[in-house]
């Protein structure tokens, strides 16, 4: 297979604060190929957002350190360059958009400014030809009203404002587009449009996406790869198709019994027991077996290592892994 | 007779502006919204933000002075009630708000924030209602030692119980729900959802549950009202609502809502443009604008509610055709 876009390998980062070290990331593994979506997905504090921030180099330090672990992207370990080397590649060649686009754009400067702004600062051409790339990039994403390079951020609706971030975000053609969470602030018709464009924008340029979302019904309608994430590890990858139809893990199992569905009507939804654990106090052996109705001896003792369970799908956890064991006893045999 | 029942509610904020803060518009946040709600059911109500939903909410409970129309609570209409009244009927209907850490106090401990109804409303001397607390507590699955901690102690999942457990106190008979599990993560959201369906039947409550989750309000509710731009367009029974939405909004909404599974296969509607603002709501049927079938008729009539059969209310023209 082809150089993947970004892969990252046993990725540690660890926040140094003066209540304890938070493990937020902990030996995470993951790759983007080339025009693949990637869906990395998980609840509140499992490390989502900070894995992203890791790979733009926007990780507060102190207290944040990568402790161990690359990130390479185009050949590059991300962890080695410095601000400069990464100001260049970020907006080029990775570009971000976030939950909240009224926070990530400037509420004094116009539309058309911050786009042109974008281009210009990585690439030298005439404020006239990077005006014309704004208007052309606005048009893709569904802004045909040439106005609006001369409105202010507030002038625009939710969903219009998220147009502007991804035509910013897209506008040099990165390589990678991180979309941390871009449709929840947004209602759910015009999540339905912001989806339906970054697909197509995917198809176009060929762009590589890893989205972070909280939300299953988005990966599985959005994502050809899923990583669900757990206290800062990988508890499961697998392609789309495998994770919604034959879930590994407990926890993915737990979670997609808890979501009410639309097409089916239970008397009453699975909750998985207890709650996420404090980041600084986590447990003993695998992370999730104090909430896990499976649970065996061995997990509140031991880590649990990701294990193969199938052609391109992963789990960490001990009963696949005794699967792994029994199933591989089997070939040998 | 319906435990409650609300008829061409009406309320407007007024905008203001200039340096004398003089009134220059309105915002039609509830627009002649009617509905009924049975003993023991749970009406859900979705919509988009800025739909008017939790407007509504607010205002059947008078925490918003309703500008015009008529809400009755057991035949009687509680618009007219002096402050003194209503904050005696109050005790019968009780509000759960969508984020528990604004709506706790952050400088009580938890026993005084659920004893605090009970004293407003002199239910039991001091013993009594320290059993009972306790008794709440252990309703909403937290235990008697939490009742010394502070609301920062707690997670959101547990401070949403603190926040169901306050709202009981008083037993009521209706509870409105606004955004119950909006901000909570997903393994709770189920948790939550569970409890306030076991407390349902255990305590015979009614719950108006405003959400704009469509999959959430499907699995609590008996009855779907659907809103848009400060109207309710669609109301019916909940299976019949999802089998069948015949009102367009209700249709593009729910094939908005992305399925957690990669064969549901199902054919999207995608509205075209945002949601009106409600300082200048289109004439005629508010959605015409967005509307994939809108005719020369939408443009200029509001349409009514109409029953389109077996209590399946929709406002839209297309219905007359």
């Amino acid at each position: 297979m082809a150089q993947p876009v970004l892969e990252i390998k046993h990725l540690k980062l660890h926040f140094f604060t003066d209540k304890g070290v938070v493990r937020a990331v902990d030996g995470l593994d993951l790759t983007v190929q080339k025009g693949e979506i990637v869906g990395l997905v998980g609840e509140s504090g499992c490390g989502k957002s900070v894995t992203s921030l890791a790979i733009m180099g926007l990780v507060p330090k102190p207290p944040g350190k990568i402790v161990d672990g690359s990130i390479i992207f185009a050949g590059q370990d991300l962890t080695k360059l410095n601000n400069k080397q990464m100001r260049q590649l970020r907006g080029k060649e990775i570009a971000m958009i976030f939950q909240e686009p009224m926070t990530s754009l400037n509420p004094l400067f116009t539309i058309g400014n911050q786009l042109i702004e974008a281009i210009r600062t990585h690439e030298k051409i005439s404020k006239k030809a990077a005006r014309e790339r704004a208007l052309d990039i606005l048009k893709k994403v569904g802004i045909a009203r040439e106005g609006v390079l001369d409105e202010y951020p507030h002038q625009l609706s939710g969903g219009m404002r998220q147009r502007v971030m991804i035509a910013m975000a897209m506008v040099l053609r990165p390589r990678l587009l991180i979309a941390d969470e871009p449709t929840t602030a947004l209602d759910v018709t015009i999540q339905a449009q912001i989806l339906d464009l970054m697909k197509s924008l995917n198809e176009e340029f060929g762009t590589s996406v890893l989205l972070i979302t909280h939300d299953l019904g988005v990966v599985a309608e959005m994502c050809d790869r899923i990583i669900v994430m757990y206290e800062g590890q990988v508890a499961e990858e697998a392609d789309q198709r495998r994770l919604f139809k034959n879930p590994a893990h407990p926890y993915t199992q737990g979670l997609l019994k808890s979501i009410p569905k639309l097409d089916e009507q239970k008397k009453r939804l699975y909750a998985i027991p207890g709650q996420v654990p404090s980041p600084f106090n986590l447990p003993a052996g695998c992370r999730f077996a104090p909430r896990c109705e499976f649970a065996m001896e061995i997990c509140r003792k031991e880590e649990p290592e990701i294990v193969k369970v199938d052609e391109k799908h992963f789990s960490r956890c001990f009963l696949n892994q005794k699967e792994a064991i029994d199933h591989g006893a089997h070939e040998r045999s | 007779m319906a435990l409650m029942s609300v008829r061409n509610l009406k309320k407007t904020f007024p905008i203001r502006g200039g340096i004398f803060g003089k009134k220059i518009g309105e915002i039609k946040a509830v627009d002649d919204v009617s509905f009924t709600v049975e003993k023991g059911e749970t009406l859900g109500l979705v919509g988009e933000s800025g739909c008017g939903k939790s407007t509504t909410g607010r205002t059947i409970l008078r925490l918003y002075e309703p500008t015009a129309g008529e809400v009755e609570f057991e035949g009687k209409s509680i618009l007219q009630y002096s402050p003194e009244e209503m904050r005696k009927a109050r005790r019968e209907m009780q509000m759960v708000f969508q984020d528990p850490f604004a709506s706790l106090n952050p400088r009580q401990r938890i026993g005084k924030i659920l004893e605090e109804p009970l004293i407003v409303h002199g239910l039991g001397g001091a013993k009594e209602r320290k059993e009972q607390v306790e008794e709440l507590l252990k309703v909403v699955g937290l235990d008697k030692f939490h009742m010394n901690r502070y609301p920062h102690q707690f997670s959101g999942g547990q401070r949403q119980r603190i926040g169901i457990a306050r709202a009981l106190s008083t037993k009521p008979k209706l509870i409105v729900a606004d955004e119950p599990v909006s901000a909570l993560d997903v393994s709770i959201q189920s948790q939550v959802l569970n409890l306030m369906m076991d407390l349902q039947e255990q305590f015979e409550l009614t719950y108006i549950f405003i959400a704009h989750d469509l999959s959430v309000v499907k699995h609590i509710s008996t009855r779907v009202g659907v809103m848009y731009l400060g109207r309710m367009v669609e109301l019916a029974g909940r299976d019949e609502l999802y089998r069948n939405p015949l009102h367009p909004y209700t249709q593009a909404l729910m094939s908005a809502v992305p399925i957690p599974d990669p064969d549901a296969g199902k054919e999207r509607i995608i509205l075209s443009g945002d949601v009106p603002s409600p300082a200048n709501p289109p004439l005629g049927c508010a959605f015409h604008p967005r509307c994939p079938y809108a005719m020369d008729v939408c443009k200029e009539v509001r349409p009514e509610m109409k029953d389109a059969g077996g209590g399946h209310q929709v406002a839209c023209h297309l219905l007359d055709q």
